[in-house]
């Protein structure tokens, strides 16, 4: 970046920052209920299809440049669904405790 | 985990101190009690278990006996790895040990846990009197919310709540439909508000060059106006200047002939002037300052002469001020000592009256009592009554108890000896807890379930028929067959349709070929008439060349054309004649393959009728003929269902078994211990038992309340003798208090001791303020006489009648002292007016000084006022300098050839130019800056970059937002949705355990727990014993403490399931518990194998 400000006529069009944790998440929940949230739901179509549902909502209420958020067909659109789940579930089970602790 | 032993080496007040905790016998409750009073260390016990196992925290308040390096806690565990000894030490560092001494790693003990933290340990398997009323405040705070509630007794989950509504708060922030400002909303209108700014940029190029070419025309015309401004506003100061210089000319000229007469005078400067203004103002302010100082001495002198001084009483001050002294007593004492001689009578007569009264004989001194033994004979008055009371009402009591003890040995009689049934009220005991006759009926009631789920799910199996054996012997196809069918099914579907689709693609080839080759045109010319057509063309050229004439051109162009049109025909025959050899041969290559095409399609129909025959033959097989492979399939599902519904048949008939060999057995005992047959069956024999120990239960305690009702006679008979003894020590007391009172011998219960007292009260009050008054008046007298004694001494010294008035002679005195005090103040203040005076005559003749010399310097004769002759001085200098000053400043301006009326007219022209001049280079300005606004105006700058840079970064933004909202909703929706599950798939299990554990715990006065619909949730009620349903939140303090107890308690069974088991340790939980449901608690907490308090 320092060296990028001194030439005329760059453009810098976006600076992404991908970081992620060093090792495995922990949780502190129980295991079943674990397991429930990251192997049984994410193969269970009734809940897939209100992600889908959510997620067509939400597109169609970007501006139209981003409409193509999540790919330009259906198939594009659950797949998206399905790395979106994970990396949802994945932000928040190590965010959320119990009384139990650890 | 199990707790064998704890060792408080050094901990707390323990030293060296062990509990063991020993394996129960087989079958016995896992359960142990510590009882012992306040302070004895039992909180001390569970704060030591977890140091053990957790280590001693850094600060810990169970240091205040052994010093922290010392402290150390031991214990012998139990767990599935075996048995550990270990020994924790306080330390920073490694601080576990074993029996040995050797380092143990934590991960041994955290292995015995199973990974459960000190946290987790003190919310799940810990219970005390403060977590028992949170939890019963918990159920009001749940309003019965079924699930909250077993899940805040369970595995902690309760806490969810809070957190999943924060995050999704902070999800609605970014997008929540029909929201009016959220982010995304926000960031949408912020686009459309850069749209709009860039389209009001937006302009053509050409526009733009336009713009800066006015521009640049406005820079000229405004920089030729400035110029024109310019040179007008430098001729206009010329022309000033030259008419300024003009009056100038006049000015020095009337200041020569002004100076003339003065120029002998000497230079003189303004402090000169300055100087002798204060001169002057110093000696005026001088002699106003003598004059009135001198009259002011002169009435010093007079009011000196006229002070009245007295030489003669000033040596009697000391005299006289000892006689001032002695007159105030004087003074009192005449105005007092008349009310105190009556007053004196008065008391007098009082005395005298009440002796009489009383029938005693003067002096009264000589019958007055101390005041303290006035206040011991009145306590012993008072005590008197007391013990006479006493000992009145403790003879009533023990007469009534004497009676009610006859009256209890009449109606009970003797009871028979208590007859030992203990072993028959434990086995009773443990056959409630137990209740084989319920399991058998719950067992009973699960065979019938079972079996009706086994005939439906024989009947779903339709149209099979046939007997559960029937079932299990069927030949089913096993499921990698079913597999291997589904695979087939669309591996045969899929090459059958693939080679129907190669099939007729090849044939459509075939015929669009064979099509084309039909359509190919057939009128081709032959190379004669090619050349036939040639040489006609060749000729008529010939003859056109010879002629040259209308005819013989329009022969040779209709000869042309024709050669050409044949010349045409001929490429293009060729062309179709290649176009017919190439397809001739693409028609022998499509046949070819389409009869490999359709030897291909042969052997696909053939492979799936071979896969249609396999599976009809199996259906057929199980009598499911025509049945497809979905039939197929669904079919073995049902199967599958029914054959798991025999195998819970069998499961749930071995339990009946059991269940009636466990009432069997119990009769078996109960029968034994009664001396029964068994014969008679479980109930009979439960209720005889039940007879029996009521029987006994009666004798004890008839028993018991005789020998209460005797140690009641014995306790009253024994107050009566002390009450007794009472009476007797007082009356000795009184006795030896009354010695020193003589007149006080009248008998101890008379009832006018207590009058007979406060009248001798009062008689040595009396007598005390007589005795004052008369001290008092003597006083008074002696100081009265002492005064005229001292006042006649000063009398004769000031040769006055001894019997003068004293006040004249006070203040005689005072203004004797007054003039003596004038006198010295004024011939101080004449000295220090003299001394001012002799100073200021010497400043003034130091100024006068100082005037002549300046008079001196300026040339004064002495002729008129100094001051006057120094402003002229100063007048000849100023316009010396004037004069001076304007010959340079014309030296520097040369005059004008011009006269001043030409100046004018040039000024006024050059002027009006310059007015002109300055209006035409602010209107040129104008446009200048009206020309740059406007190119600035349509992004001659970088307005349109930035506003595209912003609209991208606000769009990346946008998208990154966008993206990670939905991943955080999603995983939000998919936690909320695995929580339901998971509840749903826990809470059966809980419900009827904690349900099973309130019956317990009410002793039955509540038949369980239910759940209850309301709304989208479900409530917990209790179940009375006496019909209908009561809310949680409805229920008593203390049954609610059992309600939180009950879901501990199912809570920790549940844990159970899915973690080893650590002890379990309660802690003061009973304060509101009654005996019956205590010991329904103990028992339910020895189910959990806990040890405990």
């Amino acid at each position: 970046m320092a060296t990028a400000e001194g030439l005329a006529g760059l453009w810098i069009d976006k600076v992404e920052n991908r970081t992620s944790a060093t090792g495995a998440a922990q949780t502190r929940l129980p295991a079943d209920l674990v397991a429930i949230v990251t192997a049984d739901l994410p193969s269970d179509p009734a809940l897939m299809a209100a992600l889908t549902d959510l997620a067509r909502d939400l597109v169609q209420d970007l501006p139209s440049e981003l409409r193509n958020l999540l790919g330009d067909d259906e198939d594009a659109l659950r797949s998206h669904c399905v790395a979106l789940l994970t990396e949802g579930t994945t932000w928040l089970l190590p965010r959320l405790t119990t009384d139990e602790g650890t | 985990m199990r707790l064998d032993r704890l060792d408080l080496t050094r901990y707390g007040r323990f030293t060296d101190a062990r509990l063991d905790f020993p394996a129960p016998e087989s079958g016995a409750p896992d359960l142990h009690v510590i009882f012992g009073p306040n302070e004895a260390g039992k909180s001390t016990l569970f704060s030591a278990w977890l140091d053990l196992l957790y280590g001693v925290p850094l600060r810990t308040r169970y240091d205040f006996l052994h010093a922290g390096p010392t402290m150390q806690i031991g214990a012998r565990l139990t767990h599935a790895g075996g048995v550990l000894e270990a020994v924790r030490l306080k330390r920073n560092g490694p601080s576990l040990q074993d029996g040995t001494g050797q380092a143990l790693p934590e991960a041994v003990m955290q292995a015995a846990l199973a990974g459960l933290g000190r946290d987790g340990y003190a919310a799940m398997f810990s219970l005390d009197d403060d977590t028992l009323e949170l939890g019963g405040e918990s159920i009001l705070a749940s309003r019965g919310d079924l699930g909250e509630m077993l899940f805040a007794a369970s595995a902690g989950l309760a806490g969810l709540g809070p957190q999943l509504e924060g995050i999704r708060r902070d999800l609605d922030t970014f997008h929540k439909p029909r929201a009016r400002s959220s982010t995304l909303k926000l960031a949408k209108d912020r686009l459309q508000e850069l749209d709009r700014q860039r389209r009001d940029l937006d302009t053509t190029a050409g526009a733009a060059q336009k713009l800066q070419r006015d521009v640049t025309a406005a820079d000229k015309a405004w920089a030729t106006a400035r110029q024109l401004e310019t040179a007008a506003d430098a001729a206009l100061k010329t022309i000033a200047a030259a008419l300024a210089v003009l009056p100038q000319q006049a000015r020095l000229a009337r200041l020569q002939a002004e100076i003339a007469p003065l120029t002998d005078l000497p230079e003189a400067i303004e402090a000169d002037a300055r100087d002798l203004q204060g001169i002057e103002q110093a000696l005026r302010g001088l002699a106003g300052q003598t004059a009135t100082r001198a009259e002011a001495m002169a009435e010093l002198e007079r009011r000196r002469a006229a002070l009245p001084r007295d030489p003669v009483i000033l040596p009697l001050a000391e005299q006289i001020g000892a006689v001032a002294g002695l007159h105030p007593l004087h003074l009192a004492a005449l105005a007092d000592l008349p009310r105190r001689r009556d007053r004196l009578a008065e008391v007098v007569g009082d005395l005298t009256r009440r002796m009489q009264a009383l029938g005693l004989a003067a002096p009264a001194a000589d019958h007055t009592l101390a005041p303290s033994l006035i206040a011991r004979l009145r306590a012993l008055v008072a005590q008197r009554d007391v013990a006479m009371q006493a000992v009145t009402l403790t003879q009533v009591e023990a007469d009534k108890a004497e009676t009610r003890l006859t009256a209890a040995q009449e109606s009970l009689g003797d009871p028979a000896p208590v007859q030992d049934l203990q072993s028959l009220g434990h086995l009773v005991t443990r056959l409630r807890q137990t209740d084989p006759e319920l399991l058998r009926t719950r067992a009973a009631q699960d065979c019938a379930g079972r079996d009706a789920e086994l005939a439906a799910a024989l009947l779903a199996l339709a149209p099979w028929r046939g007997s559960a054996a029937d079932l299990m012997d069927l030949a089913a196809p096993p499921p990698w067959q079913i597999a291997a069918w589904e695979a087939g099914d669309l591996t045969t579907a899929r090459a059958l349709r693939e080679a129907q689709d190669a099939c007729d693609r090849r044939r459509a080839d075939l015929a669009s070929i064979q099509e084309a080759i039909h359509a190919d045109p057939t009128g081709t010319p032959s190379l004669t008439e090619a050349a036939l057509a040639r040489a006609r063309r060749e000729a008529a050229w010939a003859a056109h060349l010879a002629r040259l004439t209308q005819d013989t051109a329009a022969a040779f162009e209709t000869a042309l054309r024709l050669d050409d049109r044949i010349t045409l025909q001929l490429a293009e025959a060729m062309a179709a004649a290649q176009r017919a050899t190439e397809t001739a041969l693409e028609v022998a290559r499509i046949t070819a393959e389409v009869s490999q095409a359709e030897a291909a399609l042969q052997s696909a129909q053939a492979d799936r009728l071979a896969w249609e025959q396999a599976v009809a033959g199996c259906a057929a097989g199980l009598g499911l003929a025509g049945a497809g492979l979905a039939d197929l399939r669904g079919w073995l599902a049902l199967r599958d269902k029914a054959l798991a519904a025999l195998a819970a048949d069998d499961l749930a008939r071995s339990a009946l078994d059991r269940a009636k060999a466990a009432v069997a057995e119990a009769a078996g005992y109960l029968a034994t211990a009664l001396v029964l047959s068994s014969d008679r069956g479980l109930a009979l024999l439960m209720a005889e038992a039940q007879a029996r120990l009521d029987t006994a239960q009666q004798s004890e305690a008839a028993a018991r309340r005789l020998a209460e009702l005797r140690a009641d006679v014995k306790e009253r008979k024994a107050s009566l003798t002390e009450a007794a003894k009472a009476l007797t020590d007082w009356r000795q007391d009184w006795q030896a208090a009354r010695t020193g009172a003589a007149l006080l011998a009248v008998p101890d219960a008379d009832a006018g001791l207590a009058t007979l007292l406060d009248d001798l009260d009062h008689l040595t009050r009396q007598e005390s303020e007589r005795a004052e008054l008369a001290d008092r008046i003597a006083k008074m007298e002696d100081n009265s006489r002492a005064f005229h004694a001292a006042a006649a001494k000063v009398n004769v010294a000031l040769s006055l009648p001894e019997v003068s008035t004293w006040s004249g002679i006070s203040d005689r005195l005072s203004l004797a002292e007054q003039a003596e005090r004038d006198h010295a103040n004024i011939t101080a203040d004449l000295a220090r007016d003299l001394a001012a005076q002799t100073a200021d005559q010497a400043k003034a003749d130091r100024l006068s000084a100082s005037r002549s010399a300046l008079g001196d310097r300026l040339g004064w004769t002495g002729q008129g006022e100094l001051a006057d002759h120094l402003a002229t001085c100063l007048r000849a200098s100023r316009l010396r300098r004037d004069i001076t000053e304007l010959v340079a400043e014309l030296a520097a301006h040369p005059a004008s050839d011009q006269d001043e009326k030409g100046l004018e007219a040039e000024a006024t022209r050059l002027q009006d130019a310059l007015t002109l001049a300055r209006s035409d280079a602010e209107a040129r300005f104008a446009d200048l800056a009206e020309a740059g606004r406007a190119l600035a105006a349509i992004g001659g700058d970088d307005a349109v970059a930035r506003l595209t840079a912003e609209r991208a970064n606000l769009l990346n933004t946008l998208q990154d937002q966008a993206r990670d909202h939905l991943a955080k909703r999603f995983g939000l929706m998919a936690f909320e949705q695995g929580l339901r599950r998971y509840r749903d798939g826990h809470r059966s299990g809980m419900l009827a355990r904690a349900s099973d554990a309130f019956r317990h715990l009410t002793c039955g006065e509540y038949t369980g727990l239910a759940a209850q619909p309301e709304g989208t949730t479900e409530v917990l009620v209790a179940l009375p014993g006496k019909g209908g349903s009561k809310l949680a939140t409805d229920l008593s303090k203390g049954t609610r403490f059992q309600l939180y107890l009950a879901l501990r308690i199912a809570g920790y069974h549940e844990l159970a399931k899915s973690r080893p088991p650590v002890p379990f340790i309660a802690d003061d939980i009973m304060e509101t518990f009654d005996d019956a449901r205590a010991a329904q608690a103990f028992a339910l907490l020895g189910t959990c194998r806990a040890a405990g308090k």
